[in-house]
């Protein structure tokens, strides 16, 4: 924030604060500097303990640890019997919205960017940051600092690493802008504001990149030539970024999940930024060896989902497996980032109570992780993270952070019992009530040569605390009728603080007098010490015992049945590609000069090597006797939206920087699904709010890649415009006027961005050819980049189109500037402008049927492909649907049934003529040698309702197989089984988390709302 | 009113037509009969609205139109069973729709009478060879009745085969969310729920509350209601004349939960159930051929409910409920974006017969077991004499894309297969290159 901006926001948020308020206090009485915490085992580093040590605190940094001797001048703290760990670090601390934040969702005050959604000016040192409430729960889980994070935005802004104590907030900052922070943040149709879908938010990073590189071009020439030139505007935001975008500051990047950090890995290597990722979920386990590879650190969240709850019948047949596994694995997913050699940090983000935190660190080292790697994950590593050396480790000149505990950190029964931040000890324990004494102890107590223990019993009787004392015996708490009266003392004991007095007879410890005895609580642990008048002394050490647990314990969560692995039994991931392959026998339907005919099929390495007669198997190759099947090309669907997580950024009638690639959802079960149905490439596009649409991305369904690996590389680069009724919205209610409203309206809106594209290029050469240093050169608009590839013939339009006259519209249009419409969708007018279509050299995908939901459909005809084709236009029939990509085979059949195209012809509507329309059609869509091995054993003739996909091939590899799937398919029931036998027990037990969960990072809106609603018609 | 929906009962045949001037015989078809095997050489004798014989060798009467069927298949109109067709136009035009009313509780809505004979869906849906529907508002616990109608006729009540086909009620969604995402707590999720069952729970037991009261006075003193009065064809009134419900109630359940619960409100009631949609009802298949519930499916080109019982597996739902012995119909969908394509309801069939229903199952279940299911197959779904006349001849296997309709007549009637689709293909056809 420039300093303008900070004085406003200032004077209209914190006029209180405008001047120094007068002293509360009288003067005097400085809190003393130098400690010695003696007789403590100090675990300095993660793995290094030392039994039996001495921490020596000097003005807030450590001075000495070990077997040192305590300064004159230090006050001494008696530290036996606990252990001191290095001050633990939350690494990611978002702050709670304020209205900083919130009100300024509208606009920032002052030269700040224009879209509120980048923010990276603002510098959380300069808030308020965490309330006291917040800091104190942080430290009774035993942080000491934490990264203030800003939580709201695109470009969120730059965290602070702030000490938890009670210090003025200037002396408890760490490090002020340690990173700028980045998220992904959509919220969804409801959202006006650009971006508001997960695509348009990777979009919105792109171009702020590019703009804050060029700002600092555009103003370092300005300072030096500001004569006869334009004034770049100041933008504090964009200033901010320098650094980050050019990599010498770190950036941390939010994910929702695994997927999302794989995503993201990818874009902070394509932007040549450094930094880390902070994964709000646990599922790494789907994508552990990418995330590897991406080699950035982690900040890993322990917001573990709840146990799976159904109640009957009914319910339960609705548990998908994929959720019990989401449970089951949550916990194992550290040891995996441990094991992969990913650096990792945990942090409490998600979890209502940092306090519960240790909990989740327990169950992971439960499921395998090491401790020291979980101490590690606490204080070291998110030390290096954060640049911090002088916290996460007990030595000499680090900071005195220290993390005091009863115990291991990670046992169950331990309390953090004070934590030490800059040299200042904060009780960390909750203030005793005399409830929390109320119960049974065992209590050691350790006099004069003797040991003995006792069992005191806490009660409460009419309102009166009562303690009884008597000799320990195991089954004491058993059968208390049986108590010998002889040996129970009965004391009403007096409460002050956490302390607690208990009078006692003498003789107990071999004394002659009465005797007191002072407790002090400290949680689940209590100490304490007597000392008679006859000179009879001795130490107390108490631990409380837990009531009787009611019925048998429950089993372990991790009992299972059956092994669960990071790899669901089912869908199966793909055989192993041979290097050759023969397929004997089969009905082939080349699509090629070969035409229709019984052969073999060969393939090497991934490639159609021969189709013929009698082919000889190469040594080794693997033969698939497929006598009685038919084999057809792999299916090509030229219209989907099924492996997307968001599909229109509707926000703008022109978003053509907008990359469908960043929201491919790799993980949907719809890839193995419609591999199941023949299909083996898909075109995923943008929707159909915007007159200009985004990039479309064409995929093989390569289920088990990541995104970015699904996509074909070789196919043409397109984007998705739209015609009539949705950019127009006519069927929206509630949508908010746009421009435009009508046809005329949407062409004009296309011809405006196409002349502004005109004009980039223009520019863009004019100044390549030419650049002058003291000239400022043109920003980079990833917009007007993508229509310019258009311009060029390198980027195919996909036009979402019914009426004739739109599509004549585009027609012209495109030939007013130099182009040719690739294919128009939908087209279900197209054939009353046939010949105009195919005169302009535009290909055409459409519907089989479907007609009639919508005005601009109610002339679609079912003869629309057949006549399409008879005129000479290269047609094919798409899904748009992730229901009918299960049956397009069936749906090429229309086109016989309606109009008449031969059988070939009408199978090449949904193989080469797509494939063709995607710029693959010599590599794809037909079986000819040279072409990728892409295709599908059915069991009848491909166009035959009767006929069922056996086996689906993609580049030589066995994607889908029938019989495999069925035995798979049993594996994954009895491991489903086997999962909710496990639910069930986990259930029943004490403390289980049941219910009352949020995703870490919760998206506004559920993620597929749009994909279900087949948005795109 | 209550006049009305008998006069409605009781118009079993066209009224106000011009019946076929003379006698047809169809000679030299292949005749689905319901068998097994379908019978060659098959002739079929039209007179009037009625099919008058069915045989080989069939002798023309006097002044008959004979047509030389060249070995094409003869097949009883499909029947749709629940779907929209008449009753909505463009989905996204509210105006020509009429599926949608206010309120939970309407069983006085009668489907029929919103049925628009000149509805372009209708001729399309012909060329399918569906030339029975049964139609249905689709809002609220309690929609309405359903009526059967041809997809032909000059007035809604000339199309009418028989309203009230059954009482539609669509059961609650009993999903509770109990991952604690839901807005909703699930007590409060459980009480929206159970509000919703103790509404219909209500209805009936008003209704029987209401005719009791009714018998016993015996008189037409008591106010009269639209509501109960609607309900009385489907309560059991213990002490009055009727013990048997003499209308079924068709109930919309999707999901294992609601089927269930479907399940034992009918029992609650005594109710004789009709189960639409009812994707998860496989994983009941005995129960429902014990209890001797039919079902009408929903679409069966879908998507599996629950992948981890298979890919297919919604496509072998059919299948599995045959060979369960459950009484079977086909629907296209049943809402106002499938009923433009009421025309491929035989491909529904013909995906379940890809995945184990037998041929005869299917064409029995888009035929004459749709026809008992909805209480009119006294009068269709059969190829067989004194039936009405409603049938179509195809190019071959209707369960085959590629086949095709090449003639129908519904109610003895020729029915018209040109639809606005053809007429725009043979116009843009012949457009001047």
């Amino acid at each position: 924030m420039k300093p303008a901006a900070w004085i406003l926001w200032l004077a209209t948020t914190a006029a209180a604060f405008a001047q120094e308020a007068p002293p509360a206090d009288s003067p005097g009485g400085q809190l003393h500097g130098v400690h010695a915490l003696v007789d403590a085992r100090v675990v300095t580093r993660p793995g290094v303990v030392l039994p039996r040590a001495t921490v020596v605190i000097r003005d807030g940094v450590i001075e000495a640890v070990g077997a040192v001797s305590v300064p004159g001048d230090a006050r001494v703290w008696d530290l036996s019997g606990r252990t001191i760990y290095p001050g633990l670090i939350e690494p990611y601390r978002l702050l709670d919205p304020s209205p900083e934040s919130e009100g300024a969702a509208a606009a920032q005050a002052g030269a700040r960017n224009p879209n509120p959604k980048v923010r990276a000016a603002r510098d959380v040192s300069r808030e308020a940051g965490l309330s006291d409430d917040a800091r104190k729960a942080l430290r009774a889980a035993g942080f000491t600092a934490a990264l203030c994070v800003p939580e709201r935005g695109i470009f969120r802004g730059q965290s602070a690493l702030i000490a938890l104590g009670e210090q003025p907030l200037g002396e408890r900052v760490i490090r002020a802008r340690v990173a700028h922070h980045v998220a992904p943040e959509h919220r969804g149709w409801g959202d006006p504001g650009y971006p508001n879908s997960l695509m348009g938010a990777y979009a919105l990073i792109r171009q702020t990149a590019a703009d804050a590189r060029h700002y600092e071009i555009a103003h370092a020439v300005y300072e030096r030539a500001p004569l006869n030139q334009e004034r770049p505007a100041l933008d504090a935001d964009l200033a901010a970024l320098s650094q980050a975008i050019s990599g010498k500051a770190p950036v941390c990047l939010q994910a929702k999940d695994a997927q999302e950090a794989v995503r993201l890995g990818g874009l902070v290597d394509e932007l040549g930024l450094s930094g880390w990722l902070v994964l709000g979920s646990n599922d790494a386990y789907r994508w552990i060896d990418d995330l590897q590879e991406a080699g950035l650190p982690v900040v890993a969240t322990l917001n573990y989902p709840p146990i799976p709850v159904w109640e009957g019948e009914g319910e339960a047949v609705e548990v998908d497996p994929e959720r019990l596994r989401a449970w089951h694995l949550a916990a194992e997913d550290p040891s995996r980032l441990e094991a992969a050699g990913i650096r990792f940090a945990f942090s409490a983000a998600g979890l209502q109570d940092p306090g519960e935190l240790r909990a989740r660190v327990r169950e992971a080292i439960a499921r395998g992780l090491s401790e020291e790697g979980a101490l590690a994950a606490l204080t070291t590593a998110p030390a290096a993270l954060l640049r911090a050396p002088q916290l996460g480790v007990i030595a000499p000149g680090s900071v005195a952070n220290l993390t005091v505990t009863n115990g291991d950190l990670f046992a169950e029964h331990t309390d953090v019992v004070s934590v030490w931040i800059d040299g200042r000890r904060h009780e960390t324990l909750p203030p005793v009530q005399r409830a929390d004494w109320i119960g049974a102890w065992e209590l050691d107590v350790q006099a004069v040569g003797a040991s003995i223990t006792w069992r005191l019993e806490v009660e409460e009787d009419a309102g009166e605390l009562v303690a009884e004392l008597s000799p320990w015996t195991e089954e004491a708490g058993e059968d208390e009728d049986e108590e010998d009266p002889q040996d129970l003392e009965r004391a009403t004991p007096r409460l002050t603080g956490r302390e607690l007095r208990v009078t006692f007879p003498g003789r107990m410890v071999g004394g002659r007098t009465p005797a007191e005895f002072t407790l002090t609580h400290l949680g689940k642990l209590a100490r304490g010490s007597f000392r008679a008048p006859d000179g009879l002394a001795g130490e107390l050490n108490a631990r409380r015992v837990p009531p009787p647990v009611e019925g048998e314990a429950a089993a372990p969560a991790d009992e299972l049945a059956v092994s669960v692995l990071a790899q669901p039994s089912w869908p199966p991931l793909p055989e192993e590609a041979p290097d050759a392959v023969l397929v004997r026998g089969a009905t082939l339907w080349t699509l090629g000069p070969q035409g229709t005919f019984t052969g073999d099929l060969l393939v090497k390495r991934g490639r159609i090597a021969a189709v013929g007669s009698q082919l000889a198997a190469p040594e080794g190759a693997l033969v698939v006797d497929a006598r009685g099947s038919h084999l057809t090309p792999g299916l090509v669907d030229c219209h989907s939206h099924s492996f997307l997580l968001g599909v229109n950024e509707g926000t703008r009638s022109c978003t053509a920087e907008v990359r469908m690639q960043d929201a491919i959802d790799a993980e949907t079960p719809r890839i193995y699904e419609q591999l199941a149905a023949g299909v083996t490439t898909a075109h995923l596009l943008h929707g159909s709010a915007n007159a200009i649409g985004g990039q479309s991305v064409v995929v093989r369904l390569r289920w088990g890649e990541n995104g970015d690996d699904l996509v074909d590389a070789e196919a043409s680069p397109t984007i998705k415009f739209a015609l009539g009724e949705n950019p127009k919205r006519s069927n929206w209610a509630d949508a908010p006027a746009r421009f435009p409203t009508t046809r005329m309206g949407v062409l004009e809106s296309i011809r405006e961005r196409f002349q502004a594209a005109l004009d980039y290029a223009i520019e863009q050469a004019t100044w390549s050819q030419n650049p002058d240093p003291d000239r400022i050169p043109p920003r980079r608009d990833l917009q007007l980049e993508a229509l310019v590839e258009v311009l060029r013939g390198d980027r195919k339009v996909h036009c979402h189109s019914y009426r004739q006259d739109e599509i004549l519209g585009l027609i012209r249009l495109a030939e007013e500037f130099g182009f040719t419409v690739g294919t128009f969708q939908h087209v279900l007018e197209g054939y009353k402008v046939a010949d105009e279509i195919a005169a302009h050299g535009a290909y055409a995908s459409t519907f089989s049927d479907w007609w009639g939901y919508k005005f601009e459909v109610y002339d679609a005809i079912a003869y629309n492909g057949a006549l399409m084709w008879e005129r000479g236009v290269l047609v094919s029939f798409n899904s748009d649907s992730s229901e009918m990509a299960r049956r397009l085979n069936q749906e090429a059949g229309k086109a016989v049934r309606y109009g008449g195209v031969p059988p070939a012809e009408a199978l090449k509507f949904v193989t080469l003529n797509p494939a063709i329309q995607l710029g693959i059609g010599d590599r794809a869509g037909s079986l000819e040698v040279g072409k990728r091995a892409d295709f599908v054993l059915w069991s009848a003739p491909p166009l035959s309702m009767r006929a069922r996909c056996q086996q689906t091939w993609i580049g030589g590899q066995r994607y889908y197989d029938l019989q495999r799937d069925g035995e798979r398919l049993s594996a994954h029931l009895a491991e489903r089984d086997a999962l909710l036998a496990a639910a069930l027990r986990a259930r029943s037990q004490p403390g289980a988390r049941v219910g009352g969960w949020r995703p870490t990072f919760a998206p506004p809106r559920e993620k597929h709302e749009h994909v279900e609603q087949g948005c795109c018609q | 009113m209550r006049a009305l929906v008998l006069g409605a009962l009781l118009c079993a045949l066209p009224c106000a037509a011009r019946a076929q001037d003379r006698p047809v015989l169809l000679t030299n078809g292949v005749a689905h009969l319901g068998s097994d095997v379908p019978q060659a050489g098959c002739s079929i004798l039209i007179e009037g609205r009625t099919i008058r014989a069915v045989g080989l060798g069939l002798e023309a009467p006097a002044g008959a139109e004979v047509i030389d069927l060249q070995g094409q298949h003869v097949y009883p109109g499909l029947i749709d069973a629940d779907t929209v067709l008449g009753l909505s136009e463009i989905d996204s035009i509210a105006g020509p729709k009429d599926t949608e009313e206010v309120g939970q509780i309407n069983p006085n809505l009668r489907a029929e009478l919103a049925v628009n004979p000149d509805s372009e869906l209708l001729p399309v849906a012909r060329t399918g060879g569906v030339l029975l529907a049964c139609v249905g508002a689709r809002s609220g616990l309690i929609s309405g009745t359903s009526a059967v109608i041809r997809t032909a006729g000059w007035t809604w009540e000339d199309m009418t085969v028989r309203a009230p086909a059954a009482l539609m009620v669509r059961w609650p969604d009993m999903r509770i969310d109990r991952s604690g995402q839901h807005e909703k707590t699930v007590e409060e999720q459980l009480e929206a729920r159970d509000g919703q069952i103790t509404s219909l729970d209500e209805a009936f037991a008003n209704a029987r509350a209401y005719w009791r009261a009714r018998e016993a006075l015996d008189a037409e003193r008591m106010p009269g209601d639209v509501k109960w009065d609607a309900l009385r064809p489907v309560v059991t009134v213990e002490r009055g004349a009727y013990a048997q419900p003499r209308l079924a109630v068709s109930v919309f359940a999707d999901r294992l939960g609601e089927i269930r619960a479907a399940l034992d409100f009918a029992e609650r009631h005594r109710l004789k159930l009709i189960l639409v949609g009812a994707a998860d009802a496989w994983l009941v298949a005995d129960e429902l051929a014990q209890r001797n519930v039919p079902v009408i499916l929903g679409p069966v080109q879908s998507l599996p409910r629950h992948r981890y019982l298979g890919l297919r597996s919604c496509y072998e739902v059919a299948g599995k409920l045959h060979a369960a012995g459950v009484k079977l119909a086909f629907s296209s969908g049943g809402d106002t974006f499938s009923v433009a394509n009421a025309r491929n309801l035989r491909l529904q069939a013909a995906q379940a017969v890809a995945y184990g229903l037998p041929v005869a199952a299917a064409e029995r279940a888009l035929t004459q077991d749709a026809a008992e299911i909805l209480g009119v197959e006294d009068r269709v779904g059969s190829l067989e004499a004194g039936k009405e006349a409603t049938l179509f001849v195809a190019s071959g296997d209707i369960l085959e894309t590629t086949t095709r309709v090449t003639r129908a007549w519904i109610g003895g009637r020729a029915a018209p297969l040109r639809d606005r689709q053809l007429e725009l293909y043979e116009k843009y056809r012949e457009r001047p290159r």
